[in-house]
């Protein structure tokens, strides 16, 4: 494994004509050795260019470094999974190629958090109930806001949760 | 029964403190003498620091002979992480690093830092340890095991532990020693009768994820049969189903791994079957991507950020593959004495809707024992 990861990916970038940008965008993002660790594993011209076309799609989106980095190791394992042009589709719009990515190297995960999401949009939620479904880590759930503003709107909504629990209990 | 071949090793290394000890002495008659050079006993020291793939590949083919300088017998990593995991208060003594099989998942490979694979040759030092806390606490419960950073069967046709740590044992009932195997050598300590405190237990799997990911490991048949020479001998046993590894049949493979188990033993014969699913620290994924590419079922595993920093499958399939599991053993007898090993209490309460605590067969398991120094 090369240590010198920065030496590395400046000296791929070379051979694809694209040390200026990739250069700038190591310097702006103060890019260490450690934080591309991964590249080691890209072995053919193949990979080599699948990368920077990805890297070039995370300098056009302006990506913070946590998540430019972040990408770029998702990335490098769908190249290493034989992934290739399907990797771009979206790459257009930043959150749905995000969101493209992710479903690609988590098929399984994505299929069942979708299923999860349709079943608990559809349940009866107090009305004005703001809900957003979220992945935060290894637990997918929804988040749910409510604004109560008096004794008899916390009554109406947790008689409304009732309902929730009700068809839940229904349907299991 | 095939047992698998003597341990290859490409060189070793005897410190001048252990050249005189029965392992050297055993070492070099099995080897040639060309691979075996006597080393001083800083050696041990040059060859500490971080380790890369290659460096990690190599470190399984050399073998260092040595005395252990520090102490012996610790507490299962599970324990210090008290807050976000239910442990089970197992302990471990250490007589050796490094494994000679070769699995996709091994936390060594995030966990270790000597270049080479090591046996201590003090073993009588660390009885004389064990002693001490078997003075102080003759009457707890104490599990502890030899398999945590070495395989505690592989290597023992070399070392012949498992013959001094099963005499040392019994001598002391209550206190319970624990083998950890995926090889199938039981064959240089199946003479002596077994006793109800000495257990020898395999982790296992489907062959579907043993070809793929435990390379160099006994087959599933192999580790059964094994099995089966100990209980016939008066030993007990113990099965790990862990770590689960998810594929498409996952539920086909383990439920008929499971039925394998419950046909060829009864629950009194098994002391316990611990069932845990994949996890690794996130700074062994590079290593592991390295080594073993992105075909196998571990690195393109979907894998999330979870309690403890661990990366874990999505909490809502684990529980549904511990629950599997649990749920078939039970089905067939509800004796069987089944736990979920290093799981939060929220996967617990997911899959069974209970803790440890709460299960009348697991309090004893899980009840907290004294803090050893």
């Amino acid at each position: 494994m090369n240590s010198n990861t920065l030496e590395l990916i400046l000296s791929q970038a070379n051979l694809n004509g694209l040390k200026p940008d990739v250069q700038s965008w190591l310097e702006a993002k103060k890019i260490k050795n450690s934080d591309l660790i991964f590249i080691n594993l890209l072995k053919t011209d193949i990979h080599w260019n699948l990368f920077f076309k990805a890297l070039m799609n995370t300098i056009e989106f302006r990506l913070s470094y946590s998540d430019s980095l972040k990408t770029l190791e998702l990335i490098t394992d769908l190249i290493l999974m034989g992934h290739t042009e399907e990797i771009f589709q979206f790459n257009f719009d930043q959150q749905k190629w995000t969101h493209h990515l992710k479903s690609l190297r988590y098929p399984t995960t994505n299929d069942r958090d979708d299923e999860l999401k349709k079943k608990l949009e559809k349940l009866p939620w107090p009305y004005g109930a703001k809900t957003k479904f979220e992945r935060r880590g290894d637990r997918a759930g929804i988040e749910l806001k409510l604004f109560i503003t008096s004794e008899a709107d916390l009554i109406k909504t947790i008689s409304a949760l009732e309902r929730v629990k009700e068809q839940l209990r229904e349907k299991s | 029964m095939k047992n698998l071949k003597m341990p290859e090793f490409n060189k070793i290394y005897i410190s001048k403190c252990s050249q005189h000890s029965e392992v050297a002495e055993r070492v070099k008659s099995f080897y040639p003498s060309d691979i075996i050079e006597f080393v001083d006993d800083s050696f041990l020291e040059s060859q500490r620091g971080s380790m890369n793939a290659q460096e990690f590949n190599e470190s399984k083919k050399t073998l260092l002979l040595t005395e252990y300088k520090g102490q012996f017998f610790k507490r299962c990593p599970g324990a210090t992480q008290k807050k976000t995991l239910t442990c089970c208060n197992y302990h471990v003594l250490n007589l050796g690093s490094q494994c000679n099989m070769n699995c996709s998942y091994c936390y060594l490979q995030s966990y270790l830092n000597t270049k080479m694979s090591l046996i201590y040759t003090n073993i009588d030092q660390a009885l004389a340890e064990l002693k001490i806390m078997i003075d102080e606490f003759p009457n707890h419960p104490f599990r502890v095991g030899t398999g945590e950073v070495i395989d505690s069967l592989s290597l023992d046709e070399i070392t012949l532990y498992s013959r001094k740590l099963i005499h040392f044992f019994q001598q002391y009932p209550k206190w319970t020693l624990e083998f950890k195997t995926k090889s199938n050598k039981v064959n240089q300590f199946i003479d002596i009768n077994g006793s109800e405190n000495i257990v020898v237990s395999w982790s296992i799997n489907p062959n579907f994820v043993i070809n793929r990911e435990e390379h160099g490991t006994a087959c599933l048949e192999d580790r059964i049969q094994a099995a089966i020479k100990c209980r016939d001998k008066g030993y007990k046993i113990a099965f790990h189903i862990d770590p689960m590894i998810y594929h498409e049949n996952w539920k086909k493979n383990y439920g008929e791994l499971v039925d394998r188990l419950t046909t060829e033993f009864k629950p009194e014969q098994v002391q316990v079957i611990s069932i845990g699913t994949l996890r690794f620290q996130p700074e062994q994924r590079h290593i592991m991507k390295e080594r073993f590419g992105l075909n196998s079922l571990v690195t393109a595993a979907e894998m999330f950020p979870s309690e403890g920093n661990k990366l874990r499958y999505d909490a809502t399939l684990r529980g549904e593959m511990l629950q599997f599991v649990y749920k078939r053993l039970k089905s067939t007898d509800e004796k069987w004495n089944a736990f979920f090993c290093m799981e939060t209490p929220e996967t617990w309460i997911s899959a069974l809707e209970k803790v440890p605590m709460q299960i009348p067969e697991l309090k004893e398991l899980f009840k907290p024992l004294p803090t050893v120094r």
